[in-house]
C-alpha cells in the first residue's frame, strides 16, 4: 500500500518479467501490478517457482549463487536453457517502474550453458547508489538483501564462520572502504622495511669500514716536525729537501736487504776466525792423536791376522788328533759298513725299503720280522679267510632260498593258469566231488606255503646267524688290520732312523778319513810335521800377548777386528775436522799467528762499520713508516669522519622507516578499530529492527532477545557472532548449534528482512522470499503474514513470495487482501495469472 | 477504520443481541479497527482473572462480533483478520502465554503485559506485528553518513598526526601511486 501523497518512488520495483526457454519456461511473461505490493506465487514443488527467483537472480547478476560452489559439475551438464524446448534463444528481461530494462541472454557454451552470458545493460550502474559503486558487489549484496533463499539465509546463520559472516557484514555495511587501504598500507610497510634492511646493511658496512679503518691507524700521536729532522739528519739533507718518503722508504727497504746480506757475510766471517784463533793449539793435539791412532789401527790390523794365523794352527791340530784316532782305530769304516749292510739284509732294513702303501709287501716283511708281530699277522690273515667262508656260505643260502621262493611262486602260477583255463571244471574227474576253483586255489597256495615255512624260517635263521658272525668278523678285521698296520708303521718308521743314523756315521767316519788323509798329505807337502805346528803356534801366541793392544784373554780374530774399526772411524773424524779446520785456515791465509791478529781486527772492524750502517737504515726505516703512517692516518681520520655523517644520514632513514612502519600499523589499526566501531553502531541500529521481528515472529520460548556482537579478540580476524539469550540475559546460546530447523529459518528471516528493510547500497525495493514459512507453525505464518502487511503499509516495498502449501496460501490470498497478485503455477513452467 | 464499543454495543442491541450487547458493554473496553485489522481489548485485573477469563472473553468475541459482522456492518472478510488483545497487569507466566497466544479457536490472541507508565499504544506494539510501525525505516540515509573517499579518509586519519596519515589525505596521486615511490617520497622527507 503505498502512502497517500508521497511523491513517486526513486527507487526501483519490478515491473515484468519475462524469461524465454529459461529452466522450466517456454516463453513466460510476468506482468507485474504496479498498485499491489504483494507477490504470491503459488503452485506444486517442482512446478518453477524456485527457477522464477533464478531468473531474477540471473537476470540481475549473472549468476545463481546455490551453484556457485560447484563448478566442474554444473559445467557438466545443461543448467539454464529449458531442456525441453526447441532450440532457439534462452534469455530474461527485467523491467522497472523507473523505465529501466535489462535483457540477459545465455552464451552458447562447448561445456554446459552455466555462463553470465550477455546482458544489454549493466544494472550495477543504476541498481547501487553511486556513493556505493566500489564498496559492494552486486552479487553478494543482492543475495544478503534481496533474495531470501533457504540455502543463502541457513547457510549465513548455520555454516558460514564467523570471519567470513563478518566480511560479508562489513561488505554490506559499506565499510570495506575502510579496509580498501590495507592492501596499499600493508604494501608500503612491505617496502619500506625492505629499505630499512637495506640501509641497515649499509650502515654495517660502513661501521666494519670504520672498525678497519681504525684498526690500521697508529696507536699514538707522533712529532712530525722533530721526525722530519731526524729523517733529514740521517739521510743528511736539509728538512725540506726531504724527498718523497714513498721513495725513501722504497729505496731503504732494498739497501736494507742488501745490508743484511753483507751483514751476515761478516759475522760468518767472524765466526770463522774466532774458531780457528780457538782451536789454534788445539789443532796440534789432534795432529798427533791422528798420528797415534793410526798406530792402534795398525796394530790391532796385526793381531786379528795373528788370531786368524792362530785359530788355523790350532784347526790343524785338532784335525790332527782326531785323525790319529781314526788311525788308531782303523776299523771303525770297516765296522760301520758291515753294520749297515747288516741292517739293510736285516728285517728291518728290508722293512725300511718296503713301501707302506703296498700291504701285501708290508705283510709279508712283517711276517719275516716273526715274534707278536708275526702272530698277529697270522691271526689276521685266518681272519680273512673265515670271514671270506662265511661270506660264500651266506650267498649260497641266500641263493638256495631265492630258488626255493623261486619255485613256490612258478608252482602258485601254473596252479593259477590251470584253473583258469579249466573253468568249466566244477567236479573231480577221479572223485567227482565238487571242485571250487577259487577255493582249490586257496588250499594249494595255503599248503605251500605251510610245507615251504618251516624251510624258510629255518635257513633264515642260519642266514640271520652268518650275518652276525660276518659283520663281527668285519669289526675283528677292521680292528686288526688298523693295529696291524699302526705297528708295520711304526717299525718302518724305527727302521728308516736306524738306516739314516748309519749312514750318518758312516759319511762322518769316511769324512774324517778323507780330511786326515788330506791334512797328512799337505804337511807332507810342506816337508813338515805337528810338531812344527805346535811351534808355530806358541810363537804367534807368543807374538800376540807381547803386543801392545792385547787385551788379556782375548785372542779371537772378531775381538780385534771390532777394536780396529772403532779406532778407524775415531781417525777418519778427526782428519774431516784437521782438513775443515786447515781449509778455513787457508780460506782466511791465517798461516800464523801475526796473521790471525790482523785478520780478527780487520774483519772485527768490517763488521762493526756494516752495524752502524744497519742501525742508521733501520732509523731510516722506521721514521719513514712513522711519517706514512701518519699521513695514512690524517687521511683515515677524515675518511672515518666521512662514514660517520653518513651513517648519521642512514640512521635518520633508518628512524624514518621505523616511524612509516609504525604508522602503517596505526593505519591499519585505525581501519580495523573504525569498522569495528562502524559495525557494531550499524549492527546495532540493524540490530533493533532484527531484534523487532526475531521478538514478533515469536520464534523460542525461552530463548527470545537476540544479540549480534563484534568479537575482535583474534588479532587477524574480528567474527560477527549471533547469540540467542533468555530475558535476564544469563543463558546464552549459539542459535547455529542450539536452535530447530524451523528455529533457524525464523533467525533466518529476522536477520534477512531487518538487514532488507534497512539496507541503504541499493535503489530497488523488490524483495524476494523463496518459500520463506517452510518448518514454520502457524502460529509463525500467522506472525510472519502480519510482519509482511505492516512493512507494505509503511513502506513501499514489493514481496515476492513463494510457497507450495494450499493452506498457507489460501491463508496469505485472505490476509493479503486486495494487495496481493498471485501467478499460480500450475504445471511444469505453466503459470496462470488470478 | 475504527469503531468503539459504543456503537458495535449499538447496533448489536439493534439487531436484537440485546444480552450480548449487555456483556460485551461490561466486560469489553475496546473496540478498535486498525490497519486492516479488528482488534479487541479486554483488561483483566489480575492473573488470576485472566486465567479464567480469556476463554469466556474469546468465545464472546467468536459469539458477538466475528458471527455478526455484516449485521455490525463490517466487511466479512474481516473474520479473518479479528485479533484478541487480553490486557494484565501481573506478569505472565511463559506456560498460561503459550496456551493463549496458541489457541486457535477463533482468532489470533495476544497475551500483554500492562505496565505502569506504558502508553496503552506502546505496549501493544510491541507485542503484535500487525501494529509494528517501519516507517521510520525510510529515514535511515543517516545509517551510512561516510561512504566515500573523502569521508572514509577523514575517519579513518582522525587523531592520527603523522606522515602518511597526512599523504593519505593530501597527496592527489596517494592511491594511483608505487608503494615504492611513495616509500622513498615519505624517508627523505622525514629524514630532513
Amino acid at each position: 500500500m503505498i502512502p497517500e501523497g508521497d511523491e513517486p518512488m526513486a527507487e526501483h520495483r519490478i515491473s515484468s518479467i519475462e524469461v524465454c526457454n529459461f529452466r522450466p519456461f517456454d516463453e513466460q511473461e510476468f506482468l507485474i501490478d504496479p498498485e499491489r505490493n504483494i507477490v504470491l506465487l503459488y503452485g506444486n514443488n517442482g512446478f518453477g517457482k524456485t527457477s522464477f527467483f533464478d531468473a531474477v537472480e540471473w537476470g540481475l547478476t549473472g549468476k545463481l549463487a546455490r551453484y556457485e560452489g560447484a563448478a566442474r559439475e554444473r559445467n557438466e551438464y545443461g543448467v539454464l536453457k529449458n531442456q525441453f524446448a526447441n532450440d532457439g534463444d534462452s534469455w530474461v528481461r527485467l523491467a522497472f517502474s523507473q523505465g529501466r530494462a535489462l535483457k540477459r541472454s545465455v552464451r552458447p557454451s562447448g561445456h554446459g550453458d552455466y555462463n553470465e552470458g550477455t546482458v544489454d545493460t549493466d544494472p550495477s550502474t543504476w541498481l547501487i547508489k553511486p556513493e556505493w559503486t566500489s564498496l559492494v558487489d552486486l552479487q553478494e549484496a543482492f543475495n544478503l538483501t534481496h533474495l531470501l533463499t533457504q540455502e543463502q539465509v541457513n547457510r549465513f546463520v548455520r555454516s558460514t564462520k564467523d570471519t567470513d559472516r563478518y566480511a560479508a557484514i562489513v561488505s554490506l555495511f559499506g565499510l570495506s572502504g575502510y579496509e580498501a587501504y590495507n592492501p596499499k598500507l600493508e604494501e608500503i610497510r612491505r617496502q619500506t622495511r625492505q629499505r630499512k634492511e637495506q640501509f641497515e646493511r649499509e650502515k654495517n658496512q660502513k661501521e666494519q669500514g670504520i672498525a678497519r679503518k681504525e684498526s690500521s691507524m697508529g696507536s699514538a700521536d707522533i712529532d712530525v716536525r722533530a721526525k722530519r729532522t731526524e729523517l733529514a739528519g740521517l739521510l743528511e739533507v736539509e728538512t725540506d729537501e726531504l724527498p718523497d718518503l714513498q721513495e725513501v722508504q722504497r729505496h731503504i727497504q732494498q739497501a736494507s736487504q742488501k745490508l743484511v746480506q753483507e751483514l751476515e757475510a761478516a759475522e760468518g766471517k767472524n765466526r770463522e776466525i774466532a774458531y780457528v784463533a780457538q782451536n789454534w793449539v788445539a789443532c796440534e793435539k789432534n795432529n798427533q792423536r791422528i798420528g797415534e791412532l793410526r798406530g792402534f789401527v795398525e796394530e790391532n790390523q796385526r793381531l786379528t791376522n795373528a788370531c786368524q794365523n792362530l785359530a788355523g794352527c790350532r784347526w790343524v791340530r785338532s784335525v790332527q788328533q782326531d785323525y790319529a784316532a781314526h788311525q788308531a782305530n782303523p776299523e771303525l769304516a770297516t765296522s760301520l759298513v758291515t753294520e749297515l749292510s747288516k741292517f739293510l739284509a736285516s728285517p728291518q732294513g728290508l722293512l725300511s725299503q718296503c713301501d707302506p702303501e703296498n700291504e701285501a709287501r708290508m705283510l709279508e716283511f712283517g711276517m719275516s720280522l716273526g715274534g707278536g708281530i708275526a702272530e698277529s699277522i697270522r691271526s689276521l690273515i685266518d681272519l680273512r679267510k673265515r670271514l671270506g667262508e662265511l661270506t660264500e656260505d651266506a650267498q649260497r643260502l641266500e641263493t638256495m632260498l631265492t630258488a626255493q621262493s623261486d619255485l613256490e611262486r612258478r608252482l602258485i602260477r601254473l596252479a593259477r593258469d590251470f584253473i583258469a583255463e579249466n573253468t568249466q571244471i566244477t567236479q573231480c574227474p577221479v572223485c567227482k566231488s565238487r571242485i571250487e576253483s577259487s577255493q582249490v586255489l586257496q588250499e594249494l597256495e595255503d599248503r605251500i606255503h605251510s610245507d615251504s615255512s618251516s624251510f624258510f624260517r629255518e635257513n633264515a635263521e642260519k642266514l640271520r646267524s652268518l650275518k652276525g658272525q660276518i659283520l663281527d668278523r668285519r669289526q675283528k678285521k677292521q680292528s686288526m688290520d688298523q693295529q696291524v698296520q699302526q705297528i708295520l708303521l711304526d717299525q718302518h718308521k724305527q727302521a728308516i732312523a736306524s738306516k739314516v743314523s748309519l749312514e750318518e756315521r758312516l759319511v762322518t767316519a769316511k769324512q774324517l778319513a778323507a780330511t786326515g788323509e788330506s791334512v797328512k798329505g799337505w804337511l807332507d807337502h810342506l816337508n813338515t810335521s805337528i810338531s812344527v805346528i805346535d811351534q808355530l803356534d806358541q810363537r804367534i801366541t807368543a807374538d800376540i800377548h807381547s803386543s801392545g793392544a792385547y787385551v788379556e784373554g782375548q785372542e779371537t780374530k772378531e775381538f780385534y777386528e771390532t777394536r780396529r774399526d772403532q779406532l778407524q772411524a775415531e781417525l777418519l773424524s778427526l782428519q774431516k775436522n784437521v782438513v775443515s779446520y786447515n781449509e778455513l785456515k787457508t780460506r782466511h791465509k791465517l798461516s800464523s799467528p801475526e796473521e790471525l791478529r790482523k785478520t780478527t781486527e780487520q774483519a772485527a772492524a768490517v763488521l762493526t762499520h756494516l752495524k752502524n750502517r744497519k742501525a742508521r737504515t733501520d732509523a731510516v726505516t722506521r721514521l719513514t713508516t712513522e711519517l706514512l703512517q701518519d699521513d695514512h692516518d690524517s687521511r683515515t681520520r677524515a675518511e672515518i669522519a666521512n662514514l660517520k655523517q653518513e651513517i648519521i644520514a642512514l640512521d635518520k632513514r633508518i628512524g624514518a622507516c621505523e616511524k612509516i612502519e609504525n604508522d602503517c600499523g596505526e593505519l591499519r589499526a585505525a581501519s580495523r578499530r573504525v569498522v569495528e566501531e562502524e559495525t557494531n553502531r550499524l549492527l546495532d541500529e540493524y540490530g533493533k529492527t532484527i531484534q523487532k521481528l526475531y521478538v514478533h515472529l515469536n520464534p523460542h520460548v525461552r530463548l527470545g532477545r537476540l544479540e549480534f556482537r563484534i568479537d575482535a579478540s583474534n588479532r587477524a580476524n574480528n567474527r560477527f557472532v549471533f547469540e540467542a539469550h533468555d530475558p535476564t540475559g544469563q543463558v546464552r546460546v549459539n542459535p547455529s548449534y542450539t536452535f530447530s530447523s524451523a528455529q533457524t529459518n525464523v533467525l533466518a528471516i529476522s536477520v534477512f528482512l531487518g538487514i532488507a528493510l534497512r539496507q541503504q547500497w541499493s535503489n530497488m525495493n523488490a524483495l524476494f522470499l523463496d518459500d520463506p514459512i517452510q518448518n514454520m507453525d502457524d502460529i509463525n505464518v500467522h506472525s510472519f503474514v502480519d510482519i509482511i502487511r505492516s512493512v507494505v503499509r509503511d513502506t513501499d516495498k514489493q514481496f515476492f513470495i513463494s510457497t507450495h502449501d494450499e493452506r498457507v496460501f489460501e491463508f496469505m490470498r485472505r490476509k493479503f487482501r486486495d494487495n496481493v497478485q498471485i501467478f499460480h503455477f500450475t504445471g511444469y513452467g505453466k503459470v496462470t495469472h488470478e | 477504520m475504527s469503531i468503539s464499543r459504543d456503537s458495535v454495543v449499538a447496533r448489536l442491541n439493534e439487531v436484537g443481541l440485546r444480552e450480548i450487547a449487555e456483556r460485551l458493554a461490561q466486560g469489553v473496553n475496546t473496540i478498535q479497527s486498525r490497519a486492516g485489522g479488528l482488534f479487541i481489548t479486554k483488561n483483566f485485573q489480575s492473573l488470576d482473572e485472566l486465567e479464567k477469563g480469556w476463554g469466556d472473553t474469546q468465545n464472546l468475541v467468536a459469539a458477538s462480533v466475528q458471527t455478526n459482522l455484516e449485521k455490525l456492518g463490517l466487511e466479512p472478510d474481516l473474520t479473518w483478520d479479528i485479533y484478541l488483545i487480553l490486557m494484565c497487569p501481573d506478569v505472565i507466566p511463559d506456560a498460561l502465554r503459550l496456551e493463549i497466544e496458541y489457541d486457535k479457536f477463533c482468532c489470533k490472541k495476544y497475551v500483554v503485559q500492562e505496565i505502569a507508565g506504558t502508553p496503552f499504544e506502546e505496549s501493544v506494539t510491541e507485542e503484535v506485528p500487525l501494529l509494528c510501525e517501519w516507517a521510520t525505516l525510510e529515514s535511515a540515509d543517516a545509517l551510512h553518513p561516510g561512504v566515500n573517499r573523502t569521508a572514509i579518509l577523514q575517519r579513518l586519519t582522525t587523531g592520527i598526526d603523522t606522515a602518511l596519515a597526512h599523504a593519505m589525505t593530501s597527496l592527489p596521486d596517494f592511491e594511483s601511486a608505487t608503494a615504492e615511490s611513495l616509500v622513498d617520497r615519505l624517508i627523505e622527507e622525514q629524514a630532513q
